[in-house]
């Protein structure tokens, strides 16, 4: 019954696939959600308003499942520490691992949170989770929270997309089942910026406008005769990426702008360079730009990969708070470092290494309103238990959604037609501001 | 005319919608329930060959307080709103959703689908039925409302400078909307924040004068990247419940520092890479509501930040990229295992 009601689309998707191949090769878009009821549209009721303190985030993703206790929640001299030390930072009583001496220099910017719970033990299903609030499954796309931002509030500034992700690795930073405008800008490669986004040279300006009246042209009898949502979509996209091709704010992009010491402080690596591009753009006035930053899934020999990974994301992290505080752009702009699982605390012997370890880990949140200087939830002395304040991944995600001013208590409606709200039925951690 | 035929209809259709009476749990609802969704959700029981059956999902809809207590997942009736309630929506997804219940045999027809809205809708009146023991519920367990904590301290001054303030008139704003992005601080109050996002190069003193007409409505603006010099502070010291002024990268100067001194409410300025120098600064020196003020990149000296900071103790001011010390030489401490 599925297959006979969806067989007369299969032409649809094709035609689909090969626009959407087209857009994201000249214009630097991704993919359309191929899953979800396509056409149908999103309840367009009136969203309230209320109250914000951060009006970007820039999101941190440690993909693959950031141990807890080697990095942001050590517990010296008990036996599930291992070989890495603790050192103090300049938050009363906070202690994180040695490998993070910059950023212990900024602890007092910083909420850490240390009794995050997720339900989800396997690398798809804890990202999945992370990014939407709600569980993997195979009938349906849930949007992830950068997309919730874009659709529930829209674009700050009207040339730039309300939402980018940068360096890939991760697919869970989607539109889901929202409009595709929703949906992240893709950038791969940081240093490259925005792919093909400006007119060929062989193309001049005149040559261009004319192609596109003509296009408009075409396509005018055609977006009058269907005159839906997704139709509409997708003009609009054709119309926001020539805006985008036009403007100045294609600088944003470029961190060629830079200076070279700048640069080289973020870091030379992808991580690096794409912390470096999140703050150009959210100094545009992007929303949300999600950064990757991938090899954290250490079961085996765990503590060589933290040698190898902390000291450079110390370096960028520590850059990045400090630049965007002395650019006054951490007063709005909530940054948030999380992942999807910690690691056991119980070393794996014979190969050095820490397995998924769901049930208890470290996020972390700075700017945007969020009171430093502290640690929120606790774990056990051996970092195996959350002995205080759960936080739960759709708590985790409320808190951010309530930091923006998103009505996280809104239903709003999927294609099939079932409820859904920001971050499922998570709830705000308020504790972390003020 | 059309108002006319609405009248009419209405009339005919009103006496309809009052004579439909409330729903009766027990005599049309229940008996629902235990045709088509009591045989998954209901008390443990032991089936033929001796084993143990759950409830799926947790879920007993035998009982008025497990019904409130909901599923494994969380609450599935919500009274009074069945968009809320999953024992209401899950009966009307298309039928080839996976998740459509009951899972098992046809769907509801529309007559039951429309009882189960209604009841919902009138706020789940049992009557006297409880049904099977349930956990301890409270009357109407709704979803926990969202928590409504104390304002930060941020948001209680925008409250605060709001109050008596009438909200800025339609036509006014509409000039200025053409190159400004014009938003509410606060969702209950009359306070804008005013930016000028991909509208930059456009933006000099002249339209920055736009805001005039409103100006004390203002509490935040944002001039980053703006074409203005220190003609704009004319138009600046209007807004006399500005708190946060972000002039970034203009050239905006100690010549408009000194005009704006009078702002009495500003929280936080934002001179980033600005002309601004010591002497600027010393306008800042009586403004005792400072709370941040950002000078980076700009041409003040550390005598001139040392003197502003002397004569406000409580403001924070930033003035270098602190970039954390020895950056560039830090090694990894290895191993030591």
């Amino acid at each position: 019954m599925r297959f006979q009601k969806n067989a007369h689309r299969l032409d649809d998707v094709t035609r689909r696939d090969f626009v959407t191949g087209a857009a994201r090769a000249f214009l630097g878009l991704g993919t359309l959600p191929l899953l979800s009821g396509l056409a149908r549209a999103v309840g367009d009721d009136a969203i309230p308003l209320r109250p914000t303190t951060a009006r970007h985030v820039i999101y941190l993703y440690m993909n693959g499942g950031m141990s807890h206790l080697d990095t942001f929640d050590p517990k010296p001299g008990k036996e599930t520490q291992g070989p890495i030390e603790a050192i103090a930072t300049r938050a009363d009583g906070v202690q994180i691992s040695q490998y993070f001496p910059n950023l212990a220099q900024q602890m007092d910017k910083v909420a850490l949170i240390s009794s995050m719970f997720s339900s989800q033990g396997a690398h798809a299903q804890g990202q999945y989770f992370m990014h939407t609030s709600y569980l993997l499954r195979g009938t349906i796309r849930h949007p992830s929270l950068g997309a919730w931002v874009s659709r529930m509030r829209g674009r700050l500034n009207p040339s730039l997309p309300a939402h980018v992700a940068i360096g890939g690795g991760s697919n869970d930073a989607s539109c889901g089942f929202l409009e595709f405008e929703h949906a992240p800008l893709p950038i791969g490669n940081p240093e490259a910026g925005l792919q093909n986004s400006r007119r060929p040279q062989t193309v001049d300006a005149e040559t261009f406008d004319r192609r596109q009246a003509r296009l408009a042209q075409m396509n005018d009898a055609f977006a009058d005769r269907y005159d839906q949502k997704q139709v509409r979509a997708y003009d609009k996209m054709y119309e926001q990426a020539v805006r985008l091709m036009s403007s100045e704010d294609l600088l944003a992009f470029d961190i060629n702008q830079e200076p070279p010491s700048l640069r080289e402080a973020y870091g030379d690596d992808p991580f690096g360079q794409g912390c470096l591009l999140a703050r150009r753009l959210v100094e545009h006035g992007v929303r949300y730009v999600e950064v990757g930053n991938g090899g954290w899934d250490t079961h085996n020999e765990n503590f060589d990969a933290m040698a190898d990974k902390c000291p450079p994301l110390d370096r960028t992290l520590a850059t990045l708070l400090a630049d965007l505080e002395s650019r006054g752009l951490l007063e709005e702009t909530l940054v948030v470092l999380a992942t999807e699982f910690g690691r056991t605390p119980t070393i794996v012997a014979g190969r050095n290494g820490r397995n998924h370890y769901p049930q208890a880990f470290t996020c972390w949140m700075t700017g945007g309103g969020v009171r430093g200087g502290q640690r929120y939830g606790r774990t056990d002395a051996e970092g195996r238990e959350i002995v205080e304040n759960k936080v739960t991944v759709p708590d985790i995600n409320a808190t951010i959604a309530h930091a923006l001013g998103l009505p996280i208590d809104h239903v709003m409606t999927s294609p099939s037609g079932r409820p859904f709200q920001v971050a499922d039925k998570g709830q705000p951690v308020t504790a972390l501001f003020g | 005319m059309r108002t006319l035929r609405s009248l009419i209809l209405l009339l005919f259709l009103s006496p309809a919608v009052v004579a439909q009476e409330r729903v009766d749990f027990e005599a049309e609802v229940l008996p629902i329930l235990e045709k088509r969704c009591l045989s998954c959700h209901r008390a443990p029981y032991e089936d033929s060959t001796g084993r143990t059956k759950n409830p799926k999902a947790g879920l007993r809809l035998d009982s008025r307080g497990w019904m409130l207590h909901g599923s494994d997942t969380g609450a599935v009736l919500v009274p009074g709103q069945p968009d809320k309630s999953l024992m209401y929506q899950l009966t009307v997804l298309p039928d080839d959703d996976a998740d459509i219940m009951p899972a098992k045999g046809k769907p509801l027809t529309k007559a039951q689908t429309d009882l189960l809205q209604r009841w919902i809708s009138e706020g789940a009146d049992f009557g006297a039925w409880t049904g099977r023991p349930g956990p301890e519920v409270t009357e109407q367990e709704e979803t926990p409302a969202p928590t409504s904590s104390p304002l930060p301290a941020k948001l209680a001054v925008w409250k605060a400078l709001g109050e008596g303030v009438r909200p800025a008139g339609e036509s006014a704003l509409t000039k200025a909307r053409r190159n400004a992005q014009i938003r509410l601080v606060l969702p209950d109050g009359p306070l804008l924040r005013v930016e000028y996002l991909s509208f930059e190069a456009d933006t000099d003193d002249d339209v920055v004068a736009e805001l005039t007409g409103f100006a004390d409505r203002i509490a935040v603006l944002r001039l980053a990247r703006a074409q203005v010099s220190d003609a704009v502070a004319a138009t600046i010291v209007r807004m006399k419940n500005l708190t946060h002024l972000d002039l970034r990268e203009t050239e905006f100067g100690d010549a408009g520092l000194n005009k704006i001194r009078g702002l009495s409410e500003l929280r936080s300025v934002n001179l980033f890479e600005t002309n601004v120098s010591d002497r600027g600064l010393r306008a800042l020196e009586k403004m005792e509501s400072l709370q941040d003020v950002y000078l980076f990149g700009s041409n003040v000296t550390d005598e001139g930040v040392a003197r502003l900071r002397e004569h406000l103790p409580n403001a924070k001011v930033r003035y270098e990229l602190e970039l954390p010390e020895g950056i560039l030489e830090t090694t990894p401490n290895r191993r030591r295992r």
